[in-house]
């Protein structure tokens, strides 16, 4: 995977009798967008606070910059927690300018490097303003301006978008995008999947404290077993002798909607030929790959709970 | 330390820039200065009003004492003058012109004994404490305040009939020295402080003077008429036995006059009033300093509720570690106290020339008793060492707690269990070098409170040391302990725990240190 930035080996996190991190490793290289995905309760957020050094694994080794979690690397991450919390009482421009010198940046620096991404993310007339006057969105830009003011190599975002309406969360993309591009690894955990989807290049999802899945979207797709959805009047029974053909599920009502399975690396246009064979009128075909909420359902099982299309 | 200073500096710069804690500051030099004016206030009232006078008045069955009672109380008049009159001689007439302008009037005034007879003659052969202060006029330093002469003390009303005609003269004396009658006075109706009753044949076996009051503890009234009804049966009795009147006055003049030297005034004595000063300001200062702390680490625990509960404290530790965080918390509370503490000095001494004489008196002795720097560097040391002591188990306290309603739970009983080491240092005041105060300033936790009211003074060196050596060891075992359990509940931030938890943690806490 050439340059890493973030290398997690067997990490084991335990509160108690819970075990909430179970055995998990992966790895992120530099300049790269890695989802973090897991329904609630999948140890997502355990799993950043020991990449932040804010908790210690148990067991297993976490690796940033070569370093183990803590002070040498600190400066050189930037973080959006999930629940979002600022000083109410500060201006949105000197709690971006105190978090950015807590992690090393000149003051001076830090308030023209403040200024700038305010103004970049719509915010410059809201500078001065405390952040209990600032609307929720205003407030969530605030923090992801805190997060990577002091210029980070890796960002970490626990779920970003939460609470945000659609505009500000397609802005918060569009900022994810030119993190990545300017060089940054972004790591962001989500349930929302359509956001990880058209922003990550690599994903990790975690069920139940457990590495699931992890690697790149055709990955994910060839992961899981592809389905065809047709819809006909007629009997596609038949179908289940098609060669690749796995499991064929009948309509349920009567839509006339039949779900076809195939086995993985079996060609969808077998079961197209067939239906032309047996001169079945089809008013539906669609073997398009699954999308990543699928695969995430598929790995999931039935531990999906939270988890957004 | 760079980040330990940034989150100490916000954090000092959040609250001393709050309303409410610029308004809890600024209330005490208030309450301050309404103690320390109010007495001079109601001084002045009752200056304006005639004075703190006793009224009497006097039943005089012999029909001769009356008159020797009224001479007296004249007398008492000139004495109280000659005494302010020496004493304003003494502050404010330039020695060597006085004593070469009126030698008699200087020697009488800056040598002899104000309160003597022959000295109150003497002064009465010139014309009267008015005529002493015209010849002293002329000797007096440029800009000198002008003289007031006191007024009398005591001043005798005629008894009412009701009561001098009675049968009982008790019973119908009572409403009168329970002051629910009033008697008629030189500027109108006032209290009747007591009465004296002076039988037929006084001064005879047997035969006694009765006094009557409604408060025996003050006896001033008593006293005064003891003296003068002595002296006139010394008179008659001198008399009686041929002394020519003439001379009995001599013979009741000579007195062995005293004057009052201190040796080395200033070093406190052991039972002078300076030395009450110097407990009260003991305390003073320890209640104040003890105030600072409190107020000040309940402040930053509370923010640090509010960081925790807000999740801002996560955002700061994916910043800095947790004990860098602890410090940074702590420094702010220690420059707040200091902050605190400064404004109350500076507030004290601007107000110090309108403060009653007692509490200029106090602040004076404060301010003497930490003039030198050591002193004011040592005073400054303990108060630091008391302030992160406390502060540290505080924190801890508060960091158990993921709201106030909870943190209030947790720090009230914390600060009962710490009451004792607050608590000694107040007895510790009374004999601040005493062997309570000795044995305090080597017990861990209570070394450097007990310290910091013995700094006020002038501790043994050798406790100094120690007790520096106890605070700072104490010190460097509880921020390793207690580290340990801020670090664990801030990193829970999602569960608050019990006071009994607390504790808990704080006892395992040493085994994983």
């Amino acid at each position: 995977m050439g340059d890493l930035v973030l290398e997690l080996s067997g990490v084991t996190k335990r509160y108690g009798d819970f075990l909430a991190v179970d055995r998990v490793s992966f790895a992120a290289p530099r300049g790269r967008i890695l989802g973090l995905l897991g329904p609630n309760g999948a140890g997502k957020t355990s799993t950043l606070r020991m990449i932040l050094g804010i908790t210690p694994a148990d067991t297993g080794t976490v690796s940033i910059f070569g370093k183990p979690p803590g002070r040498s690397v600190q400066r050189r991450i930037g973080y959006l927690p999930e629940e979002r919390g600022l000083y109410r009482r500060m201006s949105a421009l000197d709690t971006i300018v105190y978090f950015a010198k807590l992690k090393g940046m000149r003051a001076h620096k830090a308030r023209a490097r403040a200024g700038q991404l305010l103004d970049e993310l719509g915010l410059g007339f809201a500078k001065d303003r405390r952040i209990e006057a600032l609307s929720k969105g205003m407030a969530q830009k605030v923090q992801l301006i805190t997060a990577i003011a002091h210029e980070p190599e890796l960002v970490i975002l626990d779920e970003p978008f939460s609470g945000l309406d659609p505009i500000n969360q397609n802005e918060l993309e569009n900022a994810i995008r030119r993190l990545a591009a300017a060089g940054t690894t972004v790591l962001f955990s989500t349930h929302t999947m359509s956001h990880a989807e058209r922003l990550c290049d690599r994903f990790v999802i975690l069920v139940k404290g457990r590495k699931a899945f992890d690697g790149d979207l055709h990955e994910a797709r060839a992961a899981v077993p592809r389905t065809i959805k047709l819809e006909s009047e007629n009997d596609l029974s038949f179908l289940k002798g098609v060669p690749g053909v796995a499991t064929v599920e009948p309509p349920t009502d009567k839509t006339h909607h039949w779900e076809i399975t195939m086995a993985r690396g079996a060609d969808p246009q077998l079961v197209l030929a067939a239906c032309f064979e047996h001169r079945v009128k089809l008013t539906r075909f669609d073997s398009s790959p699954p999308t990543l909420h699928e695969v995430f359902v598929a790995l999931a099982g039935g531990e999906v709970e939270g988890a957004e299309p | 330390m760079r980040q330990v200073w940034l989150i100490a500096w916000h954090g000092f710069v959040q609250h001393a820039t709050s309303r409410a804690f610029v308004f809890g500051m600024l209330l005490l030099p208030v309450y301050m200065l309404i103690g320390g004016v109010l007495p001079t206030a109601s001084q002045s009232q009752l200056a304006a009003l005639g004075g703190p006078i006793r009224h009497f008045a006097v039943i005089d069955k012999t029909g001769v004492m009356l008159p020797a009672i009224d001479a007296a109380l004249e007398r008492d008049v000139v004495a109280m003058g000659l005494t302010e009159l020496a004493q304003y001689a003494s502050e404010h007439a330039e020695p060597e012109s006085f004593r070469t302008s009126e030698p008699k009037l200087a020697s009488l005034l800056l040598d002899g004994d104000p309160q003597s007879p022959g000295t109150i003659d003497s002064i009465e052969a010139m014309g009267g404490i008015g005529s002493a202060f015209v010849a002293l006029r002329p000797s007096l330093k440029p800009n000198s305040p002008p003289f007031n002469a006191p007024r009398r003390r005591f001043i005798r009303v005629e008894i009412p009939l009701e009561v001098s005609g009675a049968t009982d003269i008790l019973e119908a004396a009572r409403p009168y020295l329970s002051a629910e009658k009033l008697v008629t006075g030189p500027r109108g109706a006032a209290p009747l402080w007591a009465i004296l009753v002076i039988p037929q044949g006084f001064g005879e076996e047997g035969k006694t003077a009765e006094y009557y009051s409604d408060d025996l503890s003050r006896l001033g009234v008593r006293e005064f008429l003891r003296a003068a009804l002595d002296t006139e049966l010394k008179r008659r009795r001198a008399l009686a036995l041929a002394v020519p009147d003439t001379e009995t006055g001599t013979i009741f003049g000579a007195t062995g006059p005293i004057r009052t030297i201190d040796p080395d005034p200033e070093q406190i004595g052991a039972v002078s009033q300076i030395r009450q000063y110097a407990v009260i300001s003991a305390v003073i200062v320890y209640l104040m300093l003890f105030l600072a702390v409190f107020m000040t680490a309940n402040m930053v625990v509370m923010a640090l509720v509010e960081e925790k509960s807000s999740r801002v404290a996560e955002l700061l530790l994916s910043c800095v570690r947790a004990e860098t965080l602890m410090a940074g918390k702590l420094f702010t509370g220690l420059m707040l106290a200091m902050l605190l503490i400064g404004v109350w000095i500076a507030s004290a001494l601007a107000s110090i020339d309108i403060l009653f004489p007692t509490a200029k008196a106090l602040v004076e002795n404060l301010m003497a008793s930490v003039s030198t720097p050591e002193k004011a560097l040592q005073l400054f040391t303990f108060f630091a060492l008391s302030y992160l002591t406390i502060g540290v188990f505080f924190l801890a306290a508060g960091s158990a707690a993921t709201s106030i309603t909870d943190a209030q739970a947790i720090v009230a009983p914390a600060t009962m269990v710490t009451m004792p080491i607050f608590m000694l240092p107040i007895a510790i005041a009374v004999a601040p070098d005493g062997d309570l105060g000795r044995i305090a300033s080597f017990i861990p936790f209570f070394a450097p409170f007990a310290m910091m009211v013995r700094s006020i003074g002038s501790p043994d060196g050798l406790d100094v040391l120690g007790a520096l050596v106890v605070s700072i060891a104490t010190l460097w075992w509880m921020i390793r302990v207690v580290a340990r359990v801020f670090r664990a509940n801030l990193l829970r931030p999602d569960s608050s725990t019990s006071f009994t938890g607390f504790l808990r943690d704080l006892w395992r806490a040493p085994r994983h240190a």
